[in-house]
């Protein structure tokens, strides 16, 4: 994930909030090292360089994670993808994923799997759950600002009150977005060249767009946001729903930020 | 999740998946393999549940229970062990009833030794984690039991699985740094080393919560920094030096943390090891060498490492990296083969390649890294204890001896620190 996250955690009993916050942070430390495909040591680093060869026996947790990032590739008709990459000709399905042995194969030798449109929403729905464990009622998390999730109401009672920037122009707010035991996920192309692949294409994206998902789950939200942004604003409306909010802001003929 | 409205595409997509597996499963690349190892997990709180994800990995085993007292940590375990691992909240009943083949012991150190009693006591080959006794006495009862019985038994220093620590032993083996003088270990970090509490303070429960999640910070359940951090330092050393220590002093206190903990938050021990000449020295007499160690709670700087200090280079161990510096003079040996250039040199060495880096280290020389980026030593050292289980093999990479050895050396410390005077290490542990 490489990324900044930060926690807000208000009230009384700042000895043990801090140790509430402290084990979140260490939850999102672990998240990072079973998901980054940056660490060698990390268990997706582990089946990138094996299942090629031979199934590979993966652990609970990581069989829960694929089986709902499988559901969100069918769900999304093959926007969603943690299995596309640029150099390579591979996708989902090249992937054999069998839930009740927990072993994974892959028949394209290409493959790799690639959890950056996922592992932060994730790695905040885990310490999200953490705190909630630990009795912490009101919280604010986020990770390098473009997924955030809310614990309850504010110190004031009031739901915590999100800004969303115009994402070519550094602090200008377009909108304020209210969360309150919700998550958001902002992705968005344009600023430099895109790390989000069109999984079709296998090219980064080429509109200057962005997407803003409000969900229950960061992790829904991150796969939203993502998968919506490939799609393509035309595509978004199918997809909304009363549990899925998506935002879109287009940059002509001035940035504005748009309800779907 | 929500579903699509473009169904047709929908479809598409699942008959593609399902086409795929049913693929897999003619070709039979999902066979489960026969004849596993039934493993049971006792205790799923933090280092427990890191155990149960890494055991969920291993083909050669199968969680078929978890335990744990607290309901929490209970459910935490049973998250990641998998449907087919039952759970209990009393770890003789699992015992009784599931009969484990092997037992895995991650409880508070205070119930290490009746836990491992009961365990061994069920006909289970046990993996206890460190440190493996709260006393010096249960741990001479366990080694006793254990040695007595043919069951397979390994402590949980995971250390003596990391390729980098293997390494760095053979190097001091065969004489590569000279004879050894002194060496400085540590473990800082920087946070209150508590974990949260689910209730408000106010709440009839806290107190008795308190303690129990954070039973760290209290002498009845703990021995504080010197068992949870630095029994994997001392464990380096005596392995390293293939030795126990004969003595040590120690100071320690809380002094930056004063929130009602019994424990330390900051200790200092000064070993002293009595160590035989490596080959190649002249003298044959024994020699003292000195070891710090030190575990701080207020900084973290170089976190956990280890420096071992040699006459003619030094090792800077981590269990990611390690680094070997030359002293000035010792680049003539004949062990380091250069290049044309005279600048980069390799060796190899028990199949590992060595490389020396570029980046210029004032007064240190440049050193010559073993890496271990990739490697994931709690998983290889569960790995290596079911190797052991399965070939019936008692002399595990950590086994009892060395186990008591080291809660030995880390319980000498304490009692330095409580008694404020140098402490002997018991004299029928030294060999």
């Amino acid at each position: 994930m490489n990324t900044w996250f930060e926690i807000v955690l208000p009230g009384d009993d700042a000895e043990n909030l801090q140790a509430a916050g402290e084990a979140a942070l260490d939850e999102i430390e672990r998240i990072e090292k079973l998901l980054s495909r940056f660490d060698p040591a990390s268990e997706v680093s582990r089946i990138n360089r094996d299942a090629a060869i031979s199934p590979v026996l993966l652990d609970v947790e990581l069989t829960g994670i694929l089986e709902t990032c499988r559901k969100a590739w069918l769900e999304t008709d093959g926007f969603f993808d943690i299995a596309v990459n640029r150099e390579e000709d591979a996708n989902f399905g090249a992937i054999d994923f069998d839930p009740d042995t927990r072993l994974i194969f892959f028949r394209n030798v290409n493959a790799r799997l690639d959890f950056g449109g996922f592992g932060k929403g994730y790695a905040l729905d885990c310490a999200a759950r953490l705190l909630r464990e630990c009795g912490v009622k009101q919280a604010l998390l986020h990770g390098g600002t473009s997924s955030v999730l809310a614990i309850g109401n504010d110190a004031n009672e009031q739901p915590w009150r999100i800004g969303l920037r115009d994402p070519w122009k550094d602090d200008v707010v377009l909108q304020q977005v209210d969360l309150s035991d919700n998550a958001l996920s902002t992705s968005a192309t344009g600023k430099t060249v895109s790390d989000i692949l069109d999984p079709f294409q296998r090219q980064p994206l080429q509109e200057k767009a962005s997407c803003t998902v409000i969900a229950e789950s960061a992790a829904q939200a991150e796969v939203f946001s993502t998968a919506l942004l490939c799609m393509g604003k035309d595509k978004v409306a199918s997809f909304v729903s009363p549990e899925i909010k998506a935002l879109w802001t287009a940059e002509s003929p001035s940035p504005k930020i748009i309800l779907l | 999740m929500k579903l699509p409205h473009s169904l047709s595409t929908r479809r598409e997509f699942i008959v593609t998946a399902a086409g795929a597996l049913a693929t897999a499963s003619v070709s039979n690349v999902f066979a489960q393999g026969a004849g596993k190892i039934r493993v049971a997990v006792i205790g799923t709180g933090g280092r427990g549940c890191d155990l149960v994800r890494k055991l969920s990995t291993i083909e050669s085993a199968e969680i078929v229970a978890v335990s744990d007292d607290y309901e929490p940590h209970l459910r935490n375990g049973a998250r990641y062990a998998g449907k087919q691992a039952k759970t209990f909240s009393d770890y003789r009943k699992m015992l009784e009833q599931i009969k484990p083949a092997v037992v895995v012991v991650a409880v508070p150190l205070w119930l290490h030794y009746q836990v491992c009693c009961d365990a061994l006591d069920s006909g289970a080959d046990v993996f206890c984690e460190k440190t493996m006794t709260h006393s010096i006495e249960e741990g001479r009862k366990l080694a006793a039991k254990v040695r007595g019985s043919k069951q397979v038994f390994q402590v949980g220093l995971q250390r003596r699985a990391n390729p980098i620590y293997n390494q760095a032993r053979a190097m001091i083996e065969t004489g590569m740094l000279g004879r050894i003088t002194a060496a400085r270990c540590q473990w800082h970090r920087n946070n209150n080393w508590r974990r949260p509490v689910p209730v408000e303070r106010t709440h009839a429960k806290w107190n008795e919560l308190e303690k129990r999640l954070n039973w760290r910070l209290y002498r009845k359940f703990s021995q504080g920094l010197m068992a949870e951090l630095g029994s994997h330092q001392m464990d380096v050393i005596n392995w390293m030096f293939d030795a126990a220590p004969s003595r040590v002093m120690a100071t320690g206190g809380v002094d930056y943390w004063r929130d009602g903990r019994e424990v330390a938050d900051n200790v200092f021990c000064i070993y002293e090891y009595t160590l035989k000449p490596t080959h190649g020295e002249e003298s044959r007499d024994p020699y003292t060498v000195r070891v710090t160690y030190s575990s701080l709670c207020n900084n973290a700087y170089e976190g956990a490492s280890e420096l071992i200090m040699g006459t003619r280079g030094t090792l800077f161990l981590t269990d990611k990296k390690g680094l070997l510096f030359l002293e000035k003079g010792a680049d003539d040996v004949g062990w380091v083969k250069k290049d044309a250039s005279g600048t980069n040199a390799s060796i190899v060495t028990s199949g590992k390649t060595l490389g020396l880096t570029n980046d210029p280290w004032a007064f240190r020389g440049k050193p010559v890294e073993i890496d271990n980026e990739g490697g994931d030593d709690t998983r290889e050292e569960l790995v290596s204890f079911l190797h052991h289980v399965r070939d019936r093999d008692l002399q595990t990479i950590c086994d009892v001896n060395i186990g008591l050895r080291n809660a030995a050396t880390i319980l000498i410390a304490n009692e330095a620190i409580d008694a404020r005077k140098t402490v002997e290490f018991p004299r029928d542990l030294r060999s």
